[in-house]
């Protein structure tokens, strides 16, 4: 299988982390697909069909964790193997169109996300963020754009420094922020009002899966008796969780820890991406649908990927519901 | 030549001030060896007089919340009014503030020997124990616990601001294995861990402990997980001003920004405390050299100190003393 130039850019990009959260991540890939479409040179329909899954596939090896990017490249992938056509040009037009929907739709659905969050940040909150998240940043700009008078608070993010990007966005806008260390979040917690974080892994159960820090600043916030929103696009919940996946954690190379200090052979390191937050300790996730309870995921599953459910049933275990 | 020693104290203090000497009993004896010298350089009871107190002072704000510094400055300060109250030869008064500055530091060594000693026998054979910052106490008693033949492993948070945690992996990392990874992961990592042990900045009146920042959430997720959190802290790390309702003021510290931030210096607040509060709730016991204590029982320890209701005198009103013994 050849993989253009381009295609091989993107997810080098996705795996170095150049491309990271998972809106982005999702909107790569997509563009990944469709770049791939219009570049392919063979003349069957029935080659273009497996080229466009191998290149998806490749897509999607690049991370493990966030299920936006397997959720991306299925969504155009479904769409190319139902289409009953074997005419190569529309073939092509089916990927090309079905990327760019996702990625009009992923772009207004973050959009969505802050009008519908930011009705619940108060005029005079104080409100906490860890990473860099473009939904829970849309919540905040949105309010903030509305006239609240709001003062974040923003994590650094270890290993890789994302809070530096939430608070440069911040500064842009207008917002005043305060930068703290993760080991502080417990510190701070008494004078935050609101926190709210993003999500790269939504579960059937309503587990999120998020940034290394997410669940203990969950568990401050829950101790604090401090409201904590997820903020997360449908394409986030993960559908092979309804049917028993397990998500796994990635851990990423030491390197990013202790980039050039020289660390004895006898210290393990250990870089552990994402953590796993309880749905107990979430008040809500707000989707582009609405603010819905972390119990309801299994709603958002039903809705938006009973087709991908079905489809693997059918598929994978000779099940067939309907 | 007075001046040389201010300057150097100054230095130390700020060096302290931003959190740069790791270790609280690190801290202690280079403070009370300073003030030490600074009284073998003088050679008058007016200069003593007017400087003591500013040198001491500036030592303590350095650190307002250690409670070993006020505890261990209150004690040389006594010593020297005694001194000062039974003879005005300096020569006289340098030897014995120097003896005491000695003798302080082998009771610091030796109340930590014990604590060690006693916390050592809570680790077991085949252990996971999570510890932070870094602490010579805590080394103290692992590495007795491994002289003892039981075989444990350390987890470790970098524990920023400061990365005192790397610092303190590598040296445990020549007693046994260690896993390092950044403060964020702690809850990740909770349930491979047995016990949690940390040492104490100090210990207030109701048995909360105040340390690097980090403890208190190390501390939450610990008790969440149903894992032994543990304070070594011998009771010279007990604050007495807490008991007459005096708050523990927390050092603040400044960020300092990585290269990729180098652009927000200046124009965003970035800071954090140095120390930060765990409630008892979360402290299963403090081990001290008197013995594992329940947080709720530090009373009891104070009791017996500093009496009930409990006498402490106040290095102020230790200052007024010695500028009346000295007239």
């Amino acid at each position: 299988m050849k993989i253009l130039y381009e295609v091989s850019r993107i997810a080098e990009d996705i795996r170095t982390m150049r491309i990271r959260g998972a809106g982005r991540i999702a909107r790569a890939a997509a563009l990944g697909l469709k770049i791939a479409a219009e570049k392919f040179e063979g003349k069957d329909g029935e080659e273009f069909r497996r080229y466009i899954k191998d290149v998806a596939e490749y897509l999607r090896s690049t991370r493990p964790t966030a299920v936006s990017l397997p959720n991306a490249l299925t969504f155009i992938v479904h769409r190319l193997m139902i289409s009953p056509s074997e005419d190569l040009e529309e073939l092509r037009s089916t990927v090309v169109k079905s990327a760019e929907e996702f990625i009009e739709y992923s772009k207004k659905a973050t959009e969505n996300i802050g009008k519908i969050g930011a009705k619940r940040i108060e005029d005079g909150d104080k409100v906490l963020t860890h990473c860099n998240s473009s939904a829970a940043l849309s919540v905040i700009i949105h309010a903030f754009k509305e006239g609240k008078d709001i003062k974040v608070y923003n994590t650094e993010t270890r290993p890789k420094f994302q809070g530096y990007i939430t608070a440069r966005k911040l500064l842009n806008i207008g917002i005043k922020t305060t930068l703290i260390p993760d080991s502080s979040v417990r510190a701070f917690m008494k004078k935050i009002d609101k926190v709210i974080v993003g999500a790269d892994t939504v579960a059937a159960n309503g587990v999120v899966v998020n940034k290394i820090g997410t669940s203990q600043i969950a568990l401050a916030a829950k101790e604090a008796n401090v409201d904590f929103y997820v903020a997360a696009e449908t394409y986030k919940f993960s559908p092979m969780t309804v049917l028993g996946e397990y998500i796994v954690i990635e851990e990423r190379s030491p390197k990013e820890i202790v980039r050039n200090m020289k660390i004895p052979e006898n210290i393990n390191i250990r870089n552990p991406a994402f953590d796993v937050t309880p749905a107990e300790y979430i008040d809500a996730i707000i989707t582009e649908m609405g603010i819905i309870p972390p119990q309801a995921a299994i709603l958002i599953l039903k809705e938006h990927y009973g087709w991908a459910i079905r489809d693997y049933l059918i598929r994978e275990l000779s099940i067939d519901e309907a | 030549m007075i001046n040389n020693i201010l300057c150097e104290i100054g230095r130390l203090a700020d060096k302290i001030k931003r959190g740069k000497i790791f270790s609280s009993t690190d801290v202690v004896i280079s403070s009370i060896r300073s003030i030490g010298k600074l009284v073998s350089k003088v050679r008058d009871d007016e200069t003593l007089k007017n400087i003591y107190p500013i040198a001491v002072r500036e030592l303590i704000q350095s650190r307002q919340t250690s409670a070993l510094l006020l505890n261990s400055l209150r004690e040389l300060t006594k010593t020297l009014v005694d001194s000062l109250e039974e003879t005005r030869d300096l020569r006289e008064i340098s030897t014995r503030i120097n003896l005491k500055v000695h003798e302080i530091e082998k009771s610091i060594r030796d109340k930590n020997r014990t604590v060690a000693k006693i916390a050592s026998n809570r680790i077991l054979d085949g252990d996971t124990i999570l510890v932070n910052s870094y602490s010579t106490v805590v080394y103290e008693a692992i590495s007795y616990a491994i002289s003892e033949g039981k075989k444990l492993s350390v987890y470790i948070p970098e524990s920023r601001p400061g990365n005192e945690g790397v610092f303190f992996a590598r040296k445990l990392a020549k007693l046994t294995n260690v896993t390092l990874f950044v403060d964020s992961a702690v809850r990740h990592f909770m349930k491979d861990v047995d016990k949690v042990f940390t040492s104490a900045e100090a210990i207030a009146a109701n048995g909360a402990l105040i340390n690097k920042v980090g403890t208190s959430i190390i501390a939450l997720v610990a008790h969440e997980a149903r894992v032994r959190f543990f304070s070594l802290a011998a009771t010279t790390k007990f604050y007495p001003e807490t008991f007459l309702g005096e708050l523990v003021e927390l050092n603040r510290i400044s960020l300092k920004l990585e290269e990729e931030g180098r652009d927000l210096e200046g124009k965003i607040d970035a800071y954090s405390p140095l120390f930060d509060v765990t409630p008892p709730e979360y402290i299963d016991a403090i081990i001290t050299e008197k013995g594992l204590i329940a947080p709720q029982a530090v009373v009891i320890i104070i009791q017996e100190l500093y009496g009930w209701p409990p006498k402490i005198p106040s290095l102020e009103s230790e200052f007024i003393k010695l500028q009346e013994v000295i007239g």
